[in-house]
């Protein structure tokens, strides 16, 4: 009896997978965008300090800015995988 | 190209120095990228099409399509936000940041939605993708030489 209880309640269940993954993905989001807010308060300090110098470092900025773009993106992937149906 | 263009063209990057040398880093960093990203992007794909059959080879494409738009969309924002006031260019940089990343997120929710999709496919030929083509940015950064502009006066 308890068995068949089980089972329905089992079919009954919602997949919560994908809410999971979400949350996951927004959370694994927030690094990045602090990160990129640093990298571009640290440019615009820079170039305060020393203006002759603003082609470098946005150029270094961009290449910080891919590199930490790269860790959402693993997170977006990993949201991709996470949100398959089935429990 | 006409006297008068090069002139201007000329004009152009003595009065934008800065924005001339980040352009100058966005067209190396695409150069150098192009080819390792397709190359991935290809592999990828062959090897899906072994391991998951035509279902594979649609999916790893599709992750290899978006991951090639993802990265041409930064090297894009960069060469447009190029000599921009760093505080534009950090507005730019965390707009582009944001819209890239809901526009991905409805992306891959909708392909999450189709049949078909192999999703381990597609996933990890954008992952291995996006990892090379960040890589080969790397290494086009290294290559090239950002001068420190004095100015004359």
């Amino acid at each position: 009896m308890s068995n068949i209880v089980l089972a329905q309640a089992a079919e009954a269940a919602v997949n919560i997978n994908p809410g999971l993954a979400a949350i996951g993905y927004g959370l694994g989001a927030i690094g990045p965008g602090i990160g990129v807010g640093l990298i571009w308060a640290a440019v615009i300090n820079g170039t305060a300090r020393q203006p002759e110098a603003q082609g470098q470092l946005q150029g270094i900025a961009w290449i910080s800015f891919v590199l930490v773009e790269v860790l959402a993106l693993i997170g977006l992937v990993v949201y991709f995988i996470a949100s398959a149906g089935g429990a | 190209m006409d006297p008068a263009q090069q002139t201007d063209t000329a004009e152009k990057a003595s009065t934008d120095p800065h924005g001339d040398s980040v352009r100058r880093l966005a067209a190396a960093m695409l150069r150098t990228a192009l080819v390792p990203g397709a190359v991935t992007a290809v592999l990828g794909a062959i090897v899906a099409t072994v391991l998951f059959g035509v279902s594979g080879l649609v999916s790893a494409l599709i992750g290899g399509v978006v991951a090639f738009g993802s990265s041409v969309l930064t090297i894009w924002l960069m060469r447009t936000t190029g000599g921009m006031n760093p505080m534009f260019v950090m507005v730019a940089a965390l707009g582009g940041y944001i819209g890239k990343m809901i526009v991905l997120l409805v992306v891959m929710t909708l392909l999450g939605w189709v049949d078909g999709i192999h999703r381990e496919a597609l996933a990890f030929t954008m992952l291995a993708t996006i990892m090379v083509w960040a890589g080969a940015e790397v290494v086009a950064f290294k290559r090239t030489k950002i001068p420190t502009i004095v100015p004359s006066d």
